[in-house]
Protein backbone atom coordinates (compact mmCIF):
# COMPACT_ATOMS: atom_id res chain seq x y z
CA UNK A 1 0.00 0.00 0.00
CA UNK A 2 1.29 3.49 -0.80
CA UNK A 3 3.56 4.83 1.93
CA UNK A 4 1.93 8.27 1.80
CA UNK A 5 -1.59 6.88 2.25
CA UNK A 6 -3.12 8.10 5.50
CA UNK A 7 -4.87 5.89 8.02
CA UNK A 8 -8.29 7.03 6.86
CA UNK A 9 -7.60 6.01 3.30
CA UNK A 10 -6.23 2.67 4.43
CA UNK A 11 -9.34 2.04 6.48
CA UNK A 12 -11.47 3.03 3.52
CA UNK A 13 -9.74 0.44 1.34
CA UNK A 14 -10.22 -2.19 4.02
CA UNK A 15 -13.94 -1.41 4.17
CA UNK A 16 -14.12 -1.66 0.39
CA UNK A 17 -12.47 -5.07 0.58
CA UNK A 18 -14.98 -6.19 3.18
CA UNK A 19 -17.92 -4.95 1.14
CA UNK A 20 -16.70 -7.02 -1.82
CA UNK A 21 -15.95 -10.11 0.23
CA UNK A 22 -12.27 -9.66 -0.61
CA UNK A 23 -10.73 -9.25 2.84
CA UNK A 24 -8.55 -12.33 2.39
CA UNK A 25 -7.20 -11.06 -0.91
CA UNK A 26 -6.71 -7.57 0.56
CA UNK A 27 -4.59 -8.98 3.37
CA UNK A 28 -2.62 -11.04 0.85
CA UNK A 29 -1.66 -8.19 -1.46
CA UNK A 30 -2.66 -4.70 -0.33
CA UNK A 31 -0.65 -2.94 -3.01
CA UNK A 32 -2.35 -4.91 -5.76
CA UNK A 33 -5.71 -4.13 -4.21
CA UNK A 34 -5.00 -0.40 -4.18
CA UNK A 35 -3.66 -0.55 -7.75
CA UNK A 36 -6.75 -2.43 -8.94
CA UNK A 37 -9.09 0.19 -7.46
CA UNK A 38 -7.12 2.94 -9.21
CA UNK A 39 -6.96 1.01 -12.47
CA UNK A 40 -10.71 0.42 -12.50
CA UNK A 41 -11.40 4.08 -11.75
CA UNK A 42 -9.12 5.16 -14.59
CA UNK A 43 -10.74 2.75 -17.02
CA UNK A 44 -14.20 3.84 -15.93
CA UNK A 45 -13.18 7.45 -16.47
CA UNK A 46 -12.07 6.68 -20.03
CA UNK A 47 -15.26 4.80 -20.88
CA UNK A 48 -17.46 6.82 -23.17
CA UNK A 49 -21.01 7.55 -22.00
CA UNK A 50 -23.19 7.69 -25.14
CA UNK A 51 -25.86 10.35 -24.85
CA UNK A 52 -28.14 9.04 -27.58
CA UNK A 53 -30.70 6.87 -25.86
CA UNK A 54 -31.32 4.74 -28.94
CA UNK A 55 -27.86 3.19 -28.76
CA UNK A 56 -28.48 -0.20 -27.18
CA UNK A 57 -26.06 -2.77 -25.90
CA UNK A 58 -24.42 -4.82 -28.61
CA UNK A 59 -25.95 -8.18 -27.79
CA UNK A 60 -23.43 -10.68 -29.06
CA UNK A 61 -26.07 -12.95 -30.49
CA UNK A 62 -26.98 -10.23 -32.97
CA UNK A 63 -23.81 -10.77 -34.98
CA UNK A 64 -25.39 -13.38 -37.23
CA UNK A 65 -28.57 -11.38 -37.59
CA UNK A 66 -26.66 -8.35 -38.77
CA UNK A 67 -24.64 -10.44 -41.19
CA UNK A 68 -27.86 -11.73 -42.74
CA UNK A 69 -29.26 -8.22 -43.06
CA UNK A 70 -26.06 -7.09 -44.80
CA UNK B 1 12.06 -37.49 -37.76
CA UNK B 2 11.84 -33.89 -39.01
CA UNK B 3 10.05 -35.05 -42.13
CA UNK B 4 7.07 -36.34 -40.12
CA UNK B 5 7.37 -33.58 -37.52
CA UNK B 6 6.82 -30.85 -40.07
CA UNK B 7 4.57 -32.78 -42.44
CA UNK B 8 1.38 -30.90 -43.24
CA UNK B 9 -1.51 -32.78 -41.69
CA UNK B 10 -3.50 -32.30 -44.88
CA UNK B 11 -0.76 -34.21 -46.69
CA UNK B 12 -0.49 -36.70 -43.82
CA UNK B 13 -4.24 -37.41 -44.01
CA UNK B 14 -3.90 -37.96 -47.77
CA UNK B 15 -1.02 -40.41 -47.24
CA UNK B 16 -2.93 -42.20 -44.49
CA UNK B 17 -5.93 -42.66 -46.78
CA UNK B 18 -3.61 -43.93 -49.51
CA UNK B 19 -2.03 -46.34 -46.99
CA UNK B 20 1.35 -44.66 -47.54
CA UNK B 21 1.56 -43.59 -43.90
CA UNK B 22 0.44 -45.55 -40.86
CA UNK B 23 -1.39 -43.61 -38.13
CA UNK B 24 0.60 -45.67 -35.64
CA UNK B 25 3.94 -44.69 -37.19
CA UNK B 26 2.87 -41.02 -37.32
CA UNK B 27 1.65 -40.98 -33.72
CA UNK B 28 4.72 -42.80 -32.42
CA UNK B 29 7.02 -40.36 -34.22
CA UNK B 30 5.32 -37.33 -32.67
CA UNK B 31 5.21 -38.90 -29.20
CA UNK B 32 8.95 -39.56 -29.48
CA UNK B 33 9.53 -35.96 -30.49
CA UNK B 34 7.44 -34.75 -27.55
CA UNK B 35 9.52 -36.97 -25.29
CA UNK B 36 12.69 -35.34 -26.63
CA UNK B 37 11.66 -31.69 -26.70
CA UNK B 38 8.82 -31.14 -24.26
CA UNK B 39 11.11 -31.16 -21.20
CA UNK B 40 12.76 -27.98 -22.51
CA UNK B 41 9.61 -26.39 -23.97
CA UNK B 42 6.91 -27.29 -21.41
CA UNK B 43 4.26 -27.09 -24.11
CA UNK B 44 2.28 -30.14 -22.93
CA UNK B 45 0.73 -30.28 -19.47
CA UNK B 46 -0.81 -33.73 -19.85
CA UNK B 47 0.13 -36.39 -22.37
CA UNK B 48 -2.36 -39.05 -23.44
CA UNK B 49 0.21 -41.33 -25.07
CA UNK B 50 -1.43 -44.64 -24.25
CA UNK B 51 -4.86 -43.55 -25.48
CA UNK B 52 -3.27 -41.98 -28.55
CA UNK B 53 -1.49 -45.17 -29.53
CA UNK B 54 -4.68 -47.13 -28.98
CA UNK B 55 -6.55 -44.60 -31.13
CA UNK B 56 -3.89 -44.81 -33.83
CA UNK B 57 -4.21 -48.58 -33.97
CA UNK B 58 -7.99 -48.30 -34.16
CA UNK B 59 -7.56 -45.78 -37.00
CA UNK B 60 -5.25 -48.19 -38.81
CA UNK B 61 -7.76 -51.01 -38.36
CA UNK B 62 -10.52 -48.82 -39.81
CA UNK B 63 -8.44 -48.15 -42.90
CA UNK B 64 -7.71 -51.85 -43.30
CA UNK B 65 -11.43 -52.60 -42.97
CA UNK B 66 -12.32 -50.04 -45.65
CA UNK B 67 -14.46 -47.95 -43.31
CA UNK B 68 -15.49 -44.35 -44.09
CA UNK B 69 -12.80 -41.95 -42.94
CA UNK B 70 -13.08 -38.41 -41.57
CA UNK B 71 -10.96 -35.53 -42.88
CA UNK B 72 -8.42 -35.88 -40.04
CA UNK B 73 -8.42 -39.66 -39.85
CA UNK B 74 -5.30 -40.75 -37.98
CA UNK B 75 -3.99 -37.19 -37.55
CA UNK B 76 -2.74 -36.20 -34.09
CA UNK B 77 -3.93 -32.98 -32.44
CA UNK B 78 -3.76 -31.29 -29.03
CA UNK B 79 -5.95 -28.93 -27.02
CA UNK B 80 -5.31 -25.95 -24.81
CA UNK B 81 -6.01 -27.07 -21.28
CA UNK B 82 -9.18 -25.07 -20.86
CA UNK B 83 -11.01 -27.29 -23.37
CA UNK B 84 -12.81 -30.33 -21.99
CA UNK B 85 -12.09 -33.93 -22.91
CA UNK B 86 -14.27 -36.44 -21.08
CA UNK B 87 -12.34 -38.18 -18.32
CA UNK B 88 -9.25 -35.98 -18.57
CA UNK B 89 -8.17 -33.09 -16.35
CA UNK B 90 -9.04 -29.56 -17.41
CA UNK B 91 -6.81 -27.52 -15.12
CA UNK B 92 -6.69 -24.15 -16.89
CA UNK B 93 -3.04 -24.34 -15.74
CA UNK B 94 -4.25 -23.37 -12.27
CA UNK B 95 -4.07 -24.74 -8.76
CA UNK B 96 -7.73 -23.76 -8.48
CA UNK B 97 -8.72 -26.54 -10.89
CA UNK B 98 -5.84 -28.94 -10.24
CA UNK B 99 -8.30 -31.75 -9.45
CA UNK B 100 -10.94 -30.91 -12.06
CA UNK B 101 -11.83 -33.77 -14.40
CA UNK B 102 -14.11 -33.09 -17.37
CA UNK B 103 -17.39 -35.01 -17.40
CA UNK B 104 -18.00 -34.67 -21.13
CA UNK B 105 -16.33 -33.52 -24.30
CA UNK B 106 -16.39 -29.93 -25.44
CA UNK B 107 -18.16 -29.36 -28.74
CA UNK B 108 -14.85 -28.93 -30.56
CA UNK B 109 -13.53 -32.15 -29.01
CA UNK B 110 -16.57 -33.96 -30.39
CA UNK B 111 -15.80 -32.46 -33.81
CA UNK B 112 -12.21 -33.74 -33.70
CA UNK B 113 -13.38 -37.22 -32.76
CA UNK B 114 -15.91 -37.23 -35.58
CA UNK B 115 -13.14 -36.19 -37.99
CA UNK B 116 -11.04 -39.16 -36.90
CA UNK B 117 -8.27 -37.16 -35.20
CA UNK B 118 -6.14 -38.53 -32.35
CA UNK B 119 -5.60 -36.54 -29.15
CA UNK B 120 -1.96 -36.38 -27.98
CA UNK B 121 -2.64 -34.32 -24.87
CA UNK B 122 -3.52 -31.03 -23.22
CA UNK B 123 -1.41 -27.92 -23.68
CA UNK B 124 -0.01 -25.27 -21.41
CA UNK B 125 -1.88 -21.98 -21.12
CA UNK B 126 -1.61 -18.82 -19.15
CA UNK B 127 -3.65 -19.36 -16.01
CA UNK B 128 -7.35 -19.31 -16.94
CA UNK B 129 -6.28 -17.97 -20.35
CA UNK B 130 -5.45 -14.64 -18.73
CA UNK B 131 -2.45 -14.32 -16.43
CA UNK B 132 1.03 -15.24 -17.47
CA UNK B 133 3.68 -16.22 -18.06
CA UNK B 134 3.80 -17.16 -14.38
CA UNK B 135 6.42 -19.02 -12.39
CA UNK B 136 4.31 -19.49 -9.25
CA UNK B 137 1.91 -22.12 -10.61
CA UNK B 138 1.96 -25.93 -10.30
CA UNK B 139 3.40 -26.18 -13.84
CA UNK B 140 6.01 -24.03 -15.60
CA UNK B 141 5.11 -21.77 -18.54
CA UNK B 142 5.74 -22.89 -22.11
CA UNK B 143 8.85 -21.66 -23.92
CA UNK B 144 9.40 -20.37 -27.43
CA UNK B 145 10.96 -23.08 -29.66
CA UNK B 146 12.78 -20.47 -31.75
CA UNK B 147 14.75 -19.55 -28.65
CA UNK B 148 13.67 -21.10 -25.39
CA UNK B 149 14.78 -18.03 -23.44
CA UNK B 150 11.94 -16.20 -25.15
CA UNK B 151 8.25 -15.67 -24.46
CA UNK B 152 6.09 -17.82 -26.77
CA UNK B 153 3.11 -15.47 -26.48
CA UNK B 154 -0.11 -16.35 -24.79
CA UNK B 155 -2.43 -17.23 -23.47
CA UNK B 156 -2.44 -20.24 -25.82
CA UNK B 157 1.29 -20.55 -25.24
CA UNK B 158 1.58 -24.34 -25.29
CA UNK B 159 -0.46 -24.50 -28.49
CA UNK B 160 1.88 -22.05 -30.22
CA UNK B 161 5.05 -23.72 -28.96
CA UNK B 162 3.93 -27.29 -29.71
CA UNK B 163 2.82 -26.57 -33.26
CA UNK B 164 5.88 -24.49 -34.12
CA UNK B 165 8.20 -27.15 -32.68
CA UNK B 166 6.65 -29.92 -34.75
CA UNK B 167 5.31 -31.74 -31.69
CA UNK B 168 1.81 -31.76 -33.15
CA UNK B 169 0.47 -30.45 -36.47
CA UNK B 170 -2.82 -29.03 -35.20
CA UNK B 171 -3.88 -27.41 -31.96
CA UNK B 172 -6.66 -25.23 -30.66
CA UNK B 173 -6.25 -22.07 -28.68
CA UNK B 174 -8.72 -19.55 -27.35
CA UNK B 175 -8.75 -15.82 -27.98
CA UNK B 176 -10.41 -13.17 -25.80
CA UNK B 177 -8.01 -10.29 -26.39
CA UNK B 178 -5.64 -11.96 -28.84
CA UNK B 179 -4.66 -15.24 -27.20
CA UNK B 180 -4.60 -17.31 -30.39
CA UNK B 181 -2.94 -14.63 -32.51
CA UNK B 182 -0.31 -13.64 -29.94
CA UNK B 183 1.36 -17.06 -29.63
CA UNK B 184 0.88 -17.58 -33.37
CA UNK B 185 2.81 -14.34 -33.92
CA UNK B 186 5.54 -15.12 -31.40
CA UNK B 187 6.02 -18.71 -32.60
CA UNK B 188 5.76 -18.09 -36.34
CA UNK B 189 2.60 -20.04 -37.11
CA UNK B 190 -0.90 -19.29 -38.41
CA UNK B 191 -3.57 -18.45 -35.83
CA UNK B 192 -7.16 -17.72 -36.80
CA UNK B 193 -9.74 -16.04 -34.60
CA UNK B 194 -12.85 -16.64 -36.66
CA UNK B 195 -15.98 -14.50 -36.43
CA UNK B 196 -17.63 -14.46 -33.02
CA UNK B 197 -20.11 -17.33 -33.02
CA UNK B 198 -18.40 -19.30 -35.79
CA UNK B 199 -16.99 -21.94 -33.40
CA UNK B 200 -18.94 -23.22 -30.40
CA UNK B 201 -17.40 -22.55 -26.98
CA UNK B 202 -19.43 -25.23 -25.19
CA UNK B 203 -17.19 -27.15 -22.82
CA UNK B 204 -14.50 -24.47 -22.69
CA UNK B 205 -13.73 -22.60 -19.47
CA UNK B 206 -14.85 -19.02 -20.08
CA UNK B 207 -12.81 -15.90 -19.55
CA UNK B 208 -15.24 -13.36 -21.01
CA UNK B 209 -18.46 -14.72 -22.46
CA UNK B 210 -18.98 -12.11 -25.14
CA UNK B 211 -15.32 -11.87 -26.22
CA UNK B 212 -14.21 -15.53 -26.13
CA UNK B 213 -13.37 -17.29 -29.37
CA UNK B 214 -11.78 -20.66 -30.14
CA UNK B 215 -9.25 -20.73 -32.93
CA UNK B 216 -7.14 -23.15 -34.98
CA UNK B 217 -3.34 -22.94 -34.75
CA UNK B 218 -1.25 -24.59 -37.45
CA UNK B 219 2.00 -24.16 -39.35
CA UNK B 220 0.36 -23.49 -42.72
CA UNK B 221 -2.67 -21.66 -44.03
CA UNK B 222 -4.02 -24.77 -45.73
CA UNK B 223 -3.94 -26.73 -42.48
CA UNK B 224 -5.60 -23.84 -40.66
CA UNK B 225 -8.44 -23.78 -43.17
CA UNK B 226 -8.81 -27.55 -42.96
CA UNK B 227 -8.98 -27.32 -39.19
CA UNK B 228 -11.59 -24.56 -39.25
CA UNK B 229 -13.61 -26.77 -41.60
CA UNK B 230 -13.65 -29.36 -38.81
CA UNK B 231 -14.60 -27.13 -35.89
CA UNK B 232 -16.83 -24.41 -37.43
CA UNK B 233 -20.60 -24.59 -37.36
CA UNK B 234 -23.74 -24.04 -35.35
CA UNK B 235 -24.20 -25.52 -31.90
CA UNK B 236 -27.60 -24.98 -30.31
CA UNK B 237 -26.05 -25.48 -26.89
CA UNK B 238 -23.80 -22.39 -27.14
CA UNK B 239 -26.00 -19.27 -26.84
CA UNK B 240 -23.40 -17.29 -28.79
CA UNK B 241 -23.19 -19.77 -31.66
CA UNK B 242 -24.10 -18.42 -35.09
CA UNK B 243 -26.43 -20.35 -37.37
CA UNK B 244 -24.61 -19.33 -40.52
CA UNK B 245 -23.56 -21.48 -43.49
CA UNK B 246 -19.94 -22.68 -43.35
CA UNK B 247 -18.12 -22.74 -46.69
CA UNK B 248 -15.32 -25.15 -47.52
CA UNK B 249 -12.35 -23.00 -46.51
CA UNK B 250 -9.95 -25.14 -48.52
CA UNK B 251 -11.57 -23.78 -51.68
CA UNK B 252 -10.45 -20.30 -50.64
CA UNK B 253 -6.91 -21.53 -49.98
CA UNK B 254 -6.69 -23.15 -53.38
CA UNK B 255 -8.06 -19.98 -54.96
CA UNK B 256 -5.31 -17.98 -53.27
CA UNK B 257 -2.67 -20.46 -54.38
CA UNK B 258 -3.94 -20.60 -57.92
CA UNK B 259 -4.94 -17.08 -58.89
CA UNK B 260 -3.60 -13.57 -58.45
CA UNK B 261 -5.08 -11.07 -56.01
CA UNK B 262 -5.83 -8.67 -58.85
CA UNK B 263 -8.54 -6.24 -57.86
CA UNK B 264 -8.54 -7.22 -54.19
CA UNK B 265 -8.69 -4.12 -52.01
CA UNK B 266 -6.44 -4.12 -48.96
CA UNK B 267 -6.92 -1.39 -46.35
CA UNK B 268 -3.92 -0.76 -44.10
CA UNK B 269 -4.57 0.59 -40.59
CA UNK B 270 -1.11 2.11 -40.17
CA UNK B 271 -2.03 4.52 -37.40
CA UNK B 272 -2.51 1.57 -35.03
CA UNK B 273 1.25 0.86 -35.17
CA UNK B 274 2.75 4.18 -36.26
CA UNK B 275 0.80 6.81 -34.31
CA UNK B 276 -1.39 5.23 -31.63
CA UNK B 277 1.57 3.03 -30.77
CA UNK B 278 5.01 2.88 -32.30
CA UNK B 279 5.87 -0.65 -33.34
CA UNK B 280 9.39 -2.04 -33.23
CA UNK B 281 11.11 -1.10 -36.54
CA UNK B 282 11.39 -4.77 -37.52
CA UNK B 283 7.63 -5.25 -37.10
CA UNK B 284 6.88 -2.12 -39.11
CA UNK B 285 9.32 -3.15 -41.84
CA UNK B 286 7.84 -6.65 -41.91
CA UNK B 287 4.35 -5.30 -42.50
CA UNK B 288 5.57 -3.00 -45.27
CA UNK B 289 7.35 -5.92 -46.90
CA UNK B 290 4.17 -8.01 -46.68
CA UNK B 291 2.18 -5.20 -48.29
CA UNK B 292 4.75 -5.13 -51.06
CA UNK B 293 4.21 -8.85 -51.63
CA UNK B 294 0.43 -8.41 -51.70
CA UNK B 295 0.77 -5.53 -54.15
CA UNK B 296 3.02 -7.70 -56.29
CA UNK B 297 0.27 -10.31 -56.33
CA UNK B 298 -2.14 -7.73 -57.72
CA UNK B 299 -3.83 -6.34 -54.61
CA UNK B 300 -4.67 -2.65 -54.39
CA UNK B 301 -3.21 -1.21 -51.18
CA UNK B 302 -4.83 1.80 -49.55
CA UNK B 303 -4.24 3.38 -46.16
CA UNK B 304 -7.39 3.64 -44.03
CA UNK B 305 -8.10 5.24 -40.68
CA UNK B 306 -10.46 4.47 -37.85
CA UNK B 307 -10.77 5.27 -34.16
CA UNK B 308 -7.55 5.24 -32.10
CA UNK B 309 -6.26 1.86 -31.01
CA UNK B 310 -6.43 2.86 -27.34
CA UNK B 311 -10.20 3.41 -27.57
CA UNK B 312 -10.70 -0.07 -28.97
CA UNK B 313 -8.42 -1.54 -26.30
CA UNK B 314 -10.26 0.18 -23.47
CA UNK B 315 -13.56 -0.93 -24.97
CA UNK B 316 -12.37 -4.53 -24.94
CA UNK B 317 -10.91 -4.22 -21.45
CA UNK B 318 -13.98 -2.91 -19.67
CA UNK B 319 -16.03 -5.84 -20.98
CA UNK B 320 -13.31 -8.45 -20.43
CA UNK B 321 -12.64 -7.38 -16.84
CA UNK B 322 -16.34 -7.19 -15.95
CA UNK B 323 -17.21 -10.58 -17.39
CA UNK B 324 -13.96 -12.15 -16.22
CA UNK B 325 -14.48 -11.05 -12.65
CA UNK B 326 -18.02 -12.44 -12.73
CA UNK B 327 -16.48 -15.81 -13.60
CA UNK B 328 -13.82 -15.63 -10.89
CA UNK B 329 -15.51 -13.70 -8.07
CA UNK B 330 -16.14 -16.70 -5.83
CA UNK B 331 -12.57 -18.00 -6.09
CA UNK B 332 -11.09 -14.52 -5.70
CA UNK B 333 -13.03 -14.24 -2.44
CA UNK B 334 -12.29 -17.69 -1.07
CA UNK B 335 -9.04 -18.89 -2.66
CA UNK B 336 -7.03 -15.84 -3.70
CA UNK B 337 -3.79 -17.50 -2.61
CA UNK B 338 -4.31 -20.27 -5.17
CA UNK B 339 -3.97 -17.92 -8.13
CA UNK B 340 -0.64 -16.81 -9.52
CA UNK B 341 0.11 -13.31 -8.33
CA UNK B 342 -0.08 -11.93 -11.88
CA UNK B 343 -3.46 -13.52 -12.62
CA UNK B 344 -4.90 -12.17 -9.39
CA UNK B 345 -3.62 -8.70 -10.15
CA UNK B 346 -5.00 -8.76 -13.68
CA UNK B 347 -8.46 -9.98 -12.66
CA UNK B 348 -8.94 -7.73 -9.65
CA UNK B 349 -9.83 -4.40 -11.35
CA UNK B 350 -12.99 -6.13 -12.57
CA UNK B 351 -14.23 -6.11 -8.98
CA UNK B 352 -14.37 -2.32 -8.98
CA UNK B 353 -15.95 -1.60 -12.33
CA UNK B 354 -19.61 -0.70 -11.94
CA UNK B 355 -22.64 -2.12 -13.68
CA UNK B 356 -22.96 1.17 -15.56
CA UNK B 357 -19.38 0.83 -16.85
CA UNK B 358 -20.14 -2.61 -18.23
CA UNK B 359 -23.40 -1.52 -19.85
CA UNK B 360 -21.74 1.52 -21.40
CA UNK B 361 -18.99 -0.76 -22.65
CA UNK B 362 -21.55 -2.94 -24.39
CA UNK B 363 -23.30 0.13 -25.82
CA UNK B 364 -20.00 1.50 -27.13
CA UNK B 365 -19.28 -1.83 -28.73
CA UNK B 366 -21.92 -1.11 -31.37
CA UNK B 367 -19.97 1.95 -32.49
CA UNK B 368 -16.64 0.12 -32.63
CA UNK B 369 -18.12 -2.68 -34.68
CA UNK B 370 -19.73 -0.21 -37.07
CA UNK B 371 -16.42 1.61 -37.45
CA UNK B 372 -14.70 -1.57 -38.65
CA UNK B 373 -17.69 -2.45 -40.86
CA UNK B 374 -17.31 0.95 -42.53
CA UNK B 375 -13.67 0.24 -43.36
CA UNK B 376 -14.71 -3.07 -44.86
CA UNK B 377 -17.26 -1.41 -47.13
CA UNK B 378 -14.33 -0.10 -49.17
CA UNK B 379 -11.73 -2.78 -48.44
CA UNK B 380 -12.00 -6.54 -48.87
CA UNK B 381 -9.51 -7.14 -46.08
CA UNK B 382 -7.63 -5.00 -43.58
CA UNK B 383 -3.97 -5.31 -42.61
CA UNK B 384 -2.43 -4.14 -39.38
CA UNK B 385 0.11 -5.24 -36.78
CA UNK B 386 -0.46 -8.19 -34.50
CA UNK B 387 2.22 -7.76 -31.81
CA UNK B 388 4.10 -4.46 -31.74
CA UNK B 389 7.33 -6.22 -30.81
CA UNK B 390 9.27 -9.38 -31.69
CA UNK B 391 9.54 -12.05 -28.96
CA UNK B 392 11.36 -11.01 -25.80
CA UNK B 393 12.87 -12.73 -22.76
CA UNK B 394 10.21 -14.69 -20.87
CA UNK B 395 11.66 -13.80 -17.48
CA UNK B 396 11.81 -10.06 -18.22
CA UNK B 397 8.86 -8.96 -16.09
CA UNK B 398 8.92 -5.40 -17.44
CA UNK B 399 8.82 -6.61 -21.04
CA UNK B 400 5.96 -8.96 -20.21
CA UNK B 401 3.96 -6.15 -18.60
CA UNK B 402 4.72 -3.88 -21.54
CA UNK B 403 3.64 -6.40 -24.17
CA UNK B 404 0.02 -6.78 -23.09
CA UNK B 405 -1.18 -3.40 -24.30
CA UNK B 406 1.30 -3.32 -27.20
CA UNK B 407 -0.85 -5.21 -29.67
CA UNK B 408 -3.65 -4.56 -32.17
CA UNK B 409 -5.63 -7.77 -31.70
CA UNK B 410 -8.16 -6.86 -29.03
CA UNK B 411 -10.17 -4.54 -31.34
CA UNK B 412 -11.42 -7.55 -33.27
CA UNK B 413 -12.52 -9.46 -30.19
CA UNK B 414 -14.56 -6.39 -29.35
CA UNK B 415 -16.12 -6.20 -32.81
CA UNK B 416 -16.27 -9.93 -33.56
CA UNK B 417 -14.60 -9.61 -36.97
CA UNK B 418 -12.46 -12.55 -38.12
CA UNK B 419 -8.72 -11.94 -37.85
CA UNK B 420 -5.77 -14.16 -38.63
CA UNK B 421 -2.13 -13.81 -37.61
CA UNK B 422 0.13 -14.71 -40.51
CA UNK B 423 3.89 -15.42 -40.28
CA UNK B 424 5.67 -12.48 -41.90
CA UNK B 425 9.38 -13.09 -41.87
CA UNK B 426 12.06 -13.05 -39.19
CA UNK B 427 13.85 -10.61 -36.95
CA UNK B 428 17.55 -11.36 -36.84
CA UNK B 429 19.54 -9.37 -34.33
CA UNK B 430 23.34 -9.74 -34.46
CA UNK B 431 24.44 -13.12 -33.21
CA UNK B 432 21.01 -14.07 -31.90
CA UNK B 433 18.65 -16.78 -33.18
CA UNK B 434 16.07 -15.65 -35.73
CA UNK B 435 12.69 -14.78 -34.22
CA UNK B 436 9.35 -14.76 -36.03
CA UNK B 437 7.51 -11.67 -37.18
CA UNK B 438 3.83 -11.55 -38.00
CA UNK B 439 0.98 -9.37 -39.19
CA UNK B 440 -2.81 -9.52 -39.09
CA UNK B 441 -5.45 -9.79 -41.77
CA UNK B 442 -8.99 -8.80 -40.78
CA UNK B 443 -12.16 -9.51 -42.74
CA UNK B 444 -15.90 -9.01 -42.80
CA UNK B 445 -18.09 -10.93 -40.40
CA UNK B 446 -18.28 -14.59 -41.47
CA UNK B 447 -15.83 -14.04 -44.34
CA UNK B 448 -12.90 -16.06 -43.06
CA UNK B 449 -12.62 -17.43 -46.61
CA UNK B 450 -11.20 -14.20 -48.02
CA UNK B 451 -8.62 -14.11 -45.22
CA UNK B 452 -7.52 -17.62 -46.11
CA UNK B 453 -7.36 -16.71 -49.79
CA UNK B 454 -5.07 -13.75 -49.13
CA UNK B 455 -2.97 -15.54 -46.51
CA UNK B 456 -2.47 -18.54 -48.81
CA UNK B 457 -1.37 -16.33 -51.69
CA UNK B 458 1.08 -14.50 -49.43
CA UNK B 459 2.41 -17.71 -47.88
CA UNK B 460 3.02 -19.24 -51.28
CA UNK B 461 4.82 -16.14 -52.49
CA UNK B 462 7.16 -15.91 -49.52
CA UNK B 463 7.99 -19.47 -48.54
CA UNK B 464 8.37 -18.62 -44.85
CA UNK B 465 6.86 -21.98 -43.95
CA UNK B 466 10.00 -23.79 -45.07
CA UNK B 467 11.87 -22.47 -42.05
CA UNK B 468 11.61 -24.21 -38.66
CA UNK B 469 12.87 -23.60 -35.12
CA UNK B 470 16.48 -24.72 -34.59
CA UNK B 471 15.55 -27.73 -32.43
CA UNK B 472 17.08 -30.34 -34.70
CA UNK B 473 20.32 -28.52 -35.47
Amino acid sequence: MSENMNDGAKASLARLADSHGLRRLFELDREAFEAAVASAAALSGRTERPQQLEIEMAHVCRFPNRAREA
Amino acid sequence: MSELAYLSFVEAARRIRAKDLSPVEYTEALLARIDTHNPSLDAFLHLTAEQALHGAQTAADAIAAGQALGPMHGVPFALKDIIDVEGLPTTAHSQILADNVARQDAHVTERFRAAGAILLGKLSTHEFAFGGPCFDLPWPPARNPWDRRMFPGGSSSGSGAAVAAGLVPAALGTDTGGSVRNPASMCGIVGMKATYGRVSRRGVIPLSYSLDHIGPMTRTVEENAALLNVIAGFDAHDPGSANEPVPNYLDAVHLGQGESLKGLRVGVIRHFYREDMIAHPAVDAGIEAALGVLAGLGAEIEEVTTRPLGEFSDGNRVILLSEGYAVHERWMQTRPQDYAEMTRQKLLPGAFLRAADYVQGLRNRTGFSTAVDQLLEHSDVLVTASSMDPPFLIDDAEAVARCYPRQARAPFNLTGHPAVAVPGGYYEADGEPALPLSFQLIGRHFDEATLYRVAAAYEQATGWIERHPPLDD
